[in-house]
This record gives structure tokens, C-alpha cells and sequence, in this order.
């Protein structure tokens, strides 16, 4: 429905002489421009990971081959695990700070220099990557912390902070005290009020926000290649390393497979968080 | 307001019992992120402060020795006289770094701000189908994006084999490792962060005001340039921080897109911590790039304190 | 009549902001009891203090003698209708009216009996199971009113719950909550910027303004005998004409000479604003004379003048005219088109204009 609409809209604005003022000859080209310089990579990718020649550019033939030897990279199994592991350990971690801090900013009582405690919490989101990883490199050198998979808690939960935060404290914002004034008036204890209106309302900002930083955090790459080491290798650093070694059919597999998984993920969280708007 | 409220509050904190109870609680809730934050941001900053005013190690890390060399390194090399020498290496890696950051940027919002504007004039369920087309790559992994890129431009890459195939073109120079290259790869990346704060602008502006416009005469251009614009500069100048500051910093493009030879500050920072070893020219290195990133976060920030329009300051 | 709220001394301030200035008021039980004025006049301030939300800088708030100050929000027999209903999103009208009831420990059964007794009360027996998203603004605004009413609240608060609906609705819900009030015999206590709903409504009326009561009165008398130029302003419409007075005092009968032409001597026990003017050193003062208090080409009233139509508006039901009258001045006269008495005026005629001394109040100004 929606797609045939988006056509019969996309026919308006390539074709017809419109004399709607709110209409830009043009604008309607540049989108459809636009949508395929955004998606044709991605297809290239995904065609190309199904081709049985070694050399990828020339086309011999359809395979899956290259999905069966993706699916029995001992490396790559060992990439995602260390990625599915941090990743959910510091969500647990980000998600869990991320809301004790909203609700107090949101709904403490006299709570002074909200606007400062605001930027301390977002302070990863000012400062480029690179100056956080390297930062974070020299620490944990010089407090001779080893362990690679610490290291990368540690720091992915640090950055992803403020992608759970924002959408929680969106929530609450959105959200007027009135309910839970309302709840306090029919007798409800601070207590009960918090278990029985303001979590109920809040938790799709929590489930929002933890989503954020899972993904946030199975896609870093600059922070996890640098402070990476100690033996754990995410996968975006195990990808890269991949891409180094040059271009290869079996890559074209893997990262069709993260692609799928990603859309599998991401699009129920996208319609839960749609419809609980 | 707050602070009045807070006042009023403070002078009845005898009869208020609960106050030092809340208080507490305020602490507990916020102290979890005032800890990370503290002890993995701020003191990492202060620490690469202070590495960046130290003595490289020849052998990794620093020594902490006080010296400013590494900063001037960044200006000038030794020669065999152990003279002085103005060294452009470094200065040329900054400039294209705030060349390539802009022009993406740039690049990004002539694109972003018809499509967002196609998108705006859509039916509702054609819109949120369109928003999430946006998106769905920005979930994509980043790595991956990129080397489709790679796949794409490389020699016998995508491109070429089938330029070569339809007979257009043979044997042509490599389409990788160069600016342009960065620079698709760097728009490719960030673009979706530019057209949702310019989308947002645009639904938020009220579609009376474009009629009222025509109503007085005006053309579409100048209704354009004279409301719509104008009016959506708070998604713009969104838009623009969100694409430019990340670009300063990017590190994957210029690996993977410019090769070792065009690089961009992301990567050269890179390379001090991981194959150079020169720590203390590495934070040198942050730090020029943390006091680019904040003079033009301060310089927005002053400009924008003044309101574009009456009433809808950013 | 025992005493429901007492308010004793009460202040508040935000910073140099004065909401509340040393108020102190008493709402009796089984009273309709309404806060007026315009916002920012602190009567919401107040309507939350009693509540619970807000903590005055001073004063006492009592409930039947005892002292709530100390009492958090949860532990008063106080329930409130809050502006836009403060439904709970998650839950069935069902569960919104139960939820009070729950947390003061009743009974499953008694609560299930409790909330169809109230969805019966406000008519929404066959919505129990809807989600408030589904509902109408009155119909929000009447399970509001069950979920409130249900704990059998010892005193109601209404927080403007009519603003949000339209024109025909509140009109109608105004009939209802009136009802309901003389029904349950709960202390309603009802904030509202909208004069004409709290005439309508209101056993007695308190007019707020800058944090001070301006008059706490019945709504007749608030209409027929303001206490000051802002309630005779602030309520219904009114002619002001500058005055000077002439004699003044205990006892004495009030003279003032008008630009009319005229002067006027009056009871002083039929003026509110009659302690006010002699503590007031000045002999200037203002006269309020309301329009409908006026008519034109009638016989036997105390003064009469003569004037020329200015300006006609038809409203249907009646006829403002401005008049101006020989001596320069504009009064504003309304005339109700009766079915018997269907004269009307042009522009520019001359008539007669007439009035009571009885009808007219003297204020300072």
C-alpha cells in the first residue's frame, strides 16, 4: 500500500507540471538519487556474497558456499561472541545508570545543576571517538589493567551512557508529573507510585535506550580497535582486519549475515517503539 | 526558575520532613553516572593533557619528563643541523582533515534538505516507511558500510569490472585511495545524521506559513529561501555539528577509503598509540583536534545564542 | 455547618515572586466552594497546598480541625480532578478507579462493587474495560471524576477540569458536577479562570488576584455589590465613571458628585467598597454601574438623563448600545429583547436613559 503510494507520489513530482505551491521540481529526482546511493552498496554487497568465484568482481555463478566457510571462521565466531558479551554486559550497565540518573534529573525533588549533571552525562557525545579511545587507551595502561574484555566493558559502557539516557530521559520529559501526582493523591506511597506508573510509562524509553546502546556498542569500531587486545577481538575489529587482507567473497557472506541479523533486531524494536508512541 | 524554587524550598526544609531523605536519593541516583563519567572520561582527558606535555618513549608510552617537543613536532622537523625546519607533513593532514569534514558536510545537507523536504510531503505511513529506509543502515555495522565502498571502488573492484564489461572504459586509474574516495565514503556514513534533524525542522514548520507566503506574491524559490530555510536553520546547523564534528575524528574512511598515504587526524592519532608508539605526539595530536572540535561547538554556540528568528532561538 | 479547610495565614513565594500574600479562608462542609480569578492570581498554588504538592513559606492548612502540613501528599483524605485528567495511559477505566481504592486496602469485592457503583454514578457502566486513550475528553473528565470520587474522599478538588472541553460540553458537565456535588454531599473545592462557570456552580465564590482575596461571597453578591474595582471589573461588564466624594463617614450617608451632572447620596450599607473608601485618603473614587442596571425611555427611576445612540450590537438575545449622553460621557446600556417590547434604537437617536441610585456602587479606584 504504502510503497505503491511512495510510486504514484514519486511519478507526481518526476512528471506532472504541479502547481502546488508547496511543490520543488527536483526534489523528488534527488530523493530517488538519493535512496539508491544509500541502498546499492548494500546490494552490491549481498549479490556479491553469493558468487562462487574466488576473484569477487567477475560473476561465475550462484553459491553459498562462502556461508557455509563464513559460518566455520573459528574467528569470527570468537569476534561475536566477545561482541555479543561486552555488548550486554555494558548495556546492563549503561541502560541500569542511564535511568537512576534520568529519574532523579526528571523527578528528583530540589535536584540543583540539572543542565550541569545533563553534559557530564553526554560528555561522550561531544568529543570525536578517536580522543575518548585514545584517553581511555592511556588509563588503562597506566593502571596496568590486562584483560581485554574489561577493558572493552568499561569502556563501551562509559560511551554508551548517553544514548540510553537520551531516550529515557525523552520519555520522562514527555511525560507530565501529573500521573504520578495523581497516583500520590489516590494514597499510592512514593514507593508504589514508581512501581505501578512510572516504570510502567517509562520502560519503552528503557527498552529504547538499551537498544541504542547495544547497538551503539556491536558497532564500535574505533574505541574497541584501540583499546582492544589482551586477547578480544570484536567483530567490527575482526571485520576490519578482513577488509585489510583485501576484498574477499567469504567477507561479502559475513557481512551479509550481520546485515540480516541487524535488520532481524532492529525492526521489531522499531515497531514496538513506533507503536508505543 | 529552579534555583527560586529551590530557594523557597530550602527555607521550609524544618517542616519538610522528607527533604534529607530526597536529597539522598538524589545523590544515589545520580552518583552511578557522575563515577563513570568522572574516573573514564574526565580524568582520560586530564591524563592526555598531560602525556601530550611529556617526553616520547622511543620504546612505547612517555616518560615524564616535561617538554612541549611534541606539540612542535606537529610545526617542525630537525634537519641534519639540528635546525629548525617548518614541516608541512602534519599542517597538510589537519587542512585536509577540516576540508574533507566540511566539504562532506556540506555535500551532505544539498542532499539531505530535498530529500527531507520529498519525505515531509509524504503521506504518514510513507513517511515512517521512508524514516526507516534512513535509518535502517545506520544500524548496519559501519565497517561493513565502508567496505562496501571498498568493494565498489577498488581496482577490478565493482565499478570498474563493470565499466569495463559495457565497454566504456579500460585499464583506468584507481577510484580508491584518494580524497574523492573519503569523501563518498564520508557522506555515505553520515548522511543519515543530517536529513532527521533537517526532517524535524521541516514538520515542525507550519504549512499555513508557505501558503501565506504564495498568498503575498511570493515564488516558490523565494519562499525557499525567504521562509522555509530561515526557518528550519536550527536543523540545519543540527545537522551540520552532527555531521562535521564526527568527521573531524573519523578513522575507518581514511584507513580503508584513503589508504595509508591520504590520511586524515582520526588515522594519524591512530597510528601514534598503535604502530608509531609516539604516545606523547598522539595526545598532541587529540588535543589539537579536541581544540578544533570546541572552538567550533563555542563558536556555534555563540552564534546561535543570538536568536535567528524572533522566538525560536536554538 | 462545621468547617471543612481552614486556611490560616497562608504565604508562598517563588523568589521575589509573591504567589500567595497571608491568605486565610474558611470552606465549609458540603460546600460548592470556588477559587476565581486569572492565572498567575496564586489560586492554584492554593488548590495544590491543600493537596499536598506544594508546601506553603507560612501559614496553617486544617482538614476538620486537624492539621495536614505535616501529612504527605498520599496520606490526605483529599482527593483532586487534575486539569487534563491525569488518567493513568496503562490502565482500564476499570483499574484507574480501582487504583485508589487498592491503596487503601480494600477488599477485592468491595472495590469491584465501589467501581460499579461509580461508573454507574457518571453513566460509564458499559466502557469499563476501554483504555482512556479511547475516550472523549467529557468522558475522560467523567472517570476522572469516579476515580476521585471513589475513596470517598472527605474534600474534592477541581482543577479547572473544564478548560479542555469545548463550549456545549462544558456547559453540560457543569450541570453534572453540580448534581454530583449535591448528591455525594463532598466538599467540592473548584479553581476555574471562567467567571460565568463559577456564578453558575459556586455556593460561595473567592476571588484571587496578585495573591490576595478580593472578595469571598456568595455569586450574587459578588455580581450586585463588588468589593473593589477589580471584582466589578473582573465580573460581567460595567460602565466606570470617575467621581469625587463629597461627604464620607461612619454613619453618614455616602454623597458623591458624578460627571453626570448629578449628584448621588447613598446607603452606605448597600456599598462592599464602603471600608475601603474611608480608609482611602483620597476623595477621588469610581462609580460602577452595570449595563443591564440602565434603560432607555422609562419612567419612574431616580435619575434621568438625556444621550444619543453611538453604537448598536445585536446578540440575540439583546442589544448593547453605547450612549452619549450631554455631558460627554459613553455609557454602555443592555437591553433584553423581549417578545412584548421589541423597540429598538438606531444610530443616532436620542433617548432617554434612566437608573436607580440603589443600583449603583462606589469604589476606590
Amino acid at each position: 500500500m504504502s510503497h505503491s503510494n511512495n510510486q504514484n507520489a514519486l511519478m507526481r513530482f518526476i512528471t506532472a507540471k504541479n502547481k502546488d505551491v508547496k511543490h520543488y521540481p527536483g526534489f523528488g529526482l534527488i530523493s530517488v538519487a538519493f535512496f539508491l546511493f544509500l541502498y546499492l552498496p548494500i546490494l552490491v554487497v549481498i549479490t556479491y556474497s553469493f558468487n562462487s568465484n574466488k576473484i569477487v568482481s567477475v560473476w561465475q555463478g550462484f553459491s553459498f558456499k562462502w556461508y557455509l566457510s563464513a559460518l566455520q571462521n573459528e574467528g569470527l565466531m570468537n569476534a561475536v561472541q566477545v561482541s555479543l558479551t561486552v555488548a550486554t554486559i555494558a548495556t546492563i550497565i549503561a541502560t541500569s545508570v542511564a535511568t537512576a540518573a534520568a529519574l532523579v534529573l526528571s523527578r528528583g525533588k530540589e535536584v540543583k545543576h540539572v543542565k550541569l549533571s545533563e553534559t557530564v552525562i553526554n560528555l561522550p557525545l561531544m568529543l570525536p571517538e578517536i580522543v575518548f579511545a585514545v584517553a581511555i587507551l592511556i588509563l588503562f595502561s597506566q593502571l596496568g589493567l590486562q584483560d581485554g574484555l574489561t577493558k572493552l566493558i568499561l569502556a563501551h559502557a562509559c560511551f554508551c551512557i548517553p544514548f540510553a539516557f537520551l531516550p529515557i530521559r525523552a520519555r520522562l520529559q514527555g511525560m507530565t508529573n501529573n500521573l504520578e501526582q495523581a497516583a500520590q493523591d489516590l494514597y499510592a506511597n512514593p514507593w508504589i507510585t514508581f512501581k505501578r506508573i512510572t516504570l510502567p510509562l517509562i520502560l519503552p524509553g528503557i527498552f529504547a535506550g538499551a537498544m541504542l546502546s547495544f547497538v551503539i556498542s556491536m558497532d564500535d569500531f574505533i574505541t574497541s580497535s584501540i583499546v582492544s587486545g589482551g586477547g578480544a577481538t570484536t567483530l567490527p575489529v575482526y571485520i576490519f582486519s578482513l577488509v585489510k587482507q583485501g576484498v574477499s567473497p567469504e567477507l561479502n557472506a559475513i557481512s551479509t549475515l550481520i546485515m540480516l541479523v541487524s535488520l532481524l533486531l532492529v525492526t521489531p524494536a522499531w515497531m514496538i517503539s513506533k507503536r508505543n508512541k | 526558575m529552579n534555583q527560586i524554587i529551590n530557594n523557597a524550598h530550602k527555607q521550609n526544609a524544618s517542616i519538610n520532613k522528607p527533604f534529607n531523605l530526597r536529597l539522598s536519593w538524589n545523590l544515589i541516583g545520580l552518583m552511578p553516572a557522575y563515577l563513570v563519567m568522572f574516573f573514564l572520561m574526565i580524568i582520560p582527558l586530564g591524563i592526555i593533557f598531560y602525556v601530550s606535555m611529556m617526553t616520547s618513549d622511543p620504546y612505547g608510552g612517555y616518560e615524564a619528563i616535561f617538554s612541549l617537543e611534541s606539540y612542535q613536532q606537529i610545526l617542525f622537523t630537525y634537519d641534519w643541523d639540528d635546525n629548525l625546519n617548518l614541516n608541512f607533513q602534519y599542517l597538510i593532514i589537519i587542512a585536509r582533515t577540516l576540508l574533507l569534514a566540511s566539504a562532506t558536510a556540506i555535500i551532505c545537507l544539498l542532499i539531505s534538505f530535498p530529500v527531507a523536504y520529498f519525505i515531509s510531503r509524504q503521506s504518514n505511513s510513507t513517511k515512517a516507511l521512508l524514516l526507516y529506509l534512513i535509518t535502517l543502515p545506520f544500524w548496519v555495522s559501519m565497517v561493513i558500510r565502508v567496505y562496501a565502498w571498498v568493494l565498489i571502488l577498488s581496482n577490478d573492484g565493482v565499478l570498474e569490472s563493470s565499466l569495463t564489461f559495457l565497454g566504456l572504459t579500460s585499464g583506468m586509474d584507481s577510484l580508491l585511495y584518494n580524497n574523492n574516495a573519503m569523501l563518498v565514503g564520508m557522506v555515505y556514513s553520515y548522511i543519515p545524521l543530517m536529513i532527521l534533524p533537517i526532517y524535524a525542522s521541516i514538520e515542525k514548520l507550519d504549512a499555513r506559513l508557505t501558503e501565506a507566503a504564495s498568498d503575498l506574491y511570493s515564488t516558490r524559490l523565494s519562499t525557499l529561501t525567504k521562509i522555509i530555510l530561515p526557518l528550519c536553520k536550527p536543523g540545519i546547523v543540527a545537522g551540520f555539528i552532527l555531521v562535521f564534528v564526527p568527521c573531524l575524528g573519523t578513522v575507518l574512511e581514511p584507513m580503508l577509503l584513503g589508504g595509508g598515504k591520504t590520511m586524515m587526524m582520526g588515522n594519524l592519532i591512530q597510528n601514534q598509540f598503535s604502530i608509531a608508539r609516539n604516545w606523547s605526539f598522539g595526545a598532541s595530536l587529540a588535543v589539537v583536534l579536541l581544540i578544533i572540535v570546541m572552538l567550533f561547538l563555542m563558536w556555534n554556540a555563540r552564534k546561535s545564542s543570538r536568536p535567528i528568528v524572533e522566538g525560536s532561538a536554538v | 455547618m462545621s468547617i471543612a479547610i481552614k486556611i490560616n495565614n497562608i504565604s508562598k513565594s517563588y523568589g521575589s515572586y509573591q504567589a500567595l500574600n497571608n491568605i486565610s479562608l474558611e470552606i465549609k462542609d458540603n460546600e460548592f466552594f470556588t477559587l476565581l480569578g486569572p492565572s498567575g492570581c496564586g489560586k492554584t498554588t492554593l488548590l495544590r497546598m491543600i493537596a499536598g504538592f506544594e508546601t506553603p513559606n507560612a501559614g496553617v492548612i486544617q482538614l476538620h480541625g486537624d492539621d495536614i502540613q505535616s501529612l504527605a501528599a498520599h496520606k490526605r483524605r483529599v482527593n483532586t480532578v487534575f486539569q487534563n485528567y491525569a488518567l493513568f495511559p496503562h490502565m482500564s477505566l476499570e483499574q484507574n478507579i480501582a487504583f485508589g481504592l487498592e491503596m487503601i486496602g480494600w477488599g477485592k469485592d468491595r472495590i469491584q462493587a465501589r467501581v460499579d457503583e461509580m461508573l454507574n454514578l457518571v453513566h460509564m457502566t458499559q466502557f469499563a474495560k476501554r483504555m482512556p486513550s479511547a475516550l472523549s475528553g467529557g468522558q475522560q473528565q467523567r472517570i476522572a471524576l469516579a476515580r476521585t470520587l471513589a475513596p470517598e474522599p472527605k474534600v474534592l478538588l477541581l482543577d479547572e477540569p473544564l478548560s479542555a472541553l469545548d463550549l456545549k460540553l462544558r456547559q453540560a458537565m457543569r450541570d453534572e458536577l453540580q448534581q454530583l456535588q449535591r448528591n455525594t454531599g463532598i466538599t467540592f473545592i473548584f479553581v476555574t479562570h471562567d467567571q460565568e462557570e463559577a456564578l453558575a456552580m459556586s455556593d460561595r465564590i473567592c476571588i484571587l488576584a496578585n495573591g490576595d482575596i478580593q472578595q469571598l461571597s456568595t455569586p450574587a453578591e459578588i455580581y450586585e455589590n463588588p468589593a473593589n474595582k477589580f471584582v466589578a471589573d473582573f465580573i460581567g461588564e460595567t460602565n466606570f465613571l470617575n467621581v469625587d466624594v463629597i461627604n464620607k463617614g461612619k454613619d453618614q450617608p455616602l454623597k458623591v458628585k458624578t460627571p453626570l451632572g448629578v449628584d448621588l447620596e447613598l446607603d452606605p450599607s448597600t456599598q462592599a467598597g464602603f471600608n475601603a473608601l474611608i480608609e482611602n485618603q483620597s476623595c477621588h473614587a469610581t462609580l460602577s454601574l452595570r449595563p443591564e442596571k440602565i434603560s432607555i425611555n422609562s419612567d419612574g427611576l431616580d435619575i434621568n438623563l438625556e444621550g444619543r445612540i453611538t453604537q448598536r450590537t445585536y446578540m440575540g438575545g439583546y442589544t448593547h448600545y453605547t450612549v452619549h449622553t450631554e455631558q460627554g460621557q459613553n455609557l454602555k446600556v443592555s437591553k433584553r429583547n423581549h417578545i412584548s417590547n421589541n423597540i429598538s434604537y438606531g444610530i443616532n437617536e436620542m433617548v432617554k436613559i434612566g437608573f436607580l441610585q440603589s443600583s449603583v456602587r462606589v469604589l476606590t479606584q
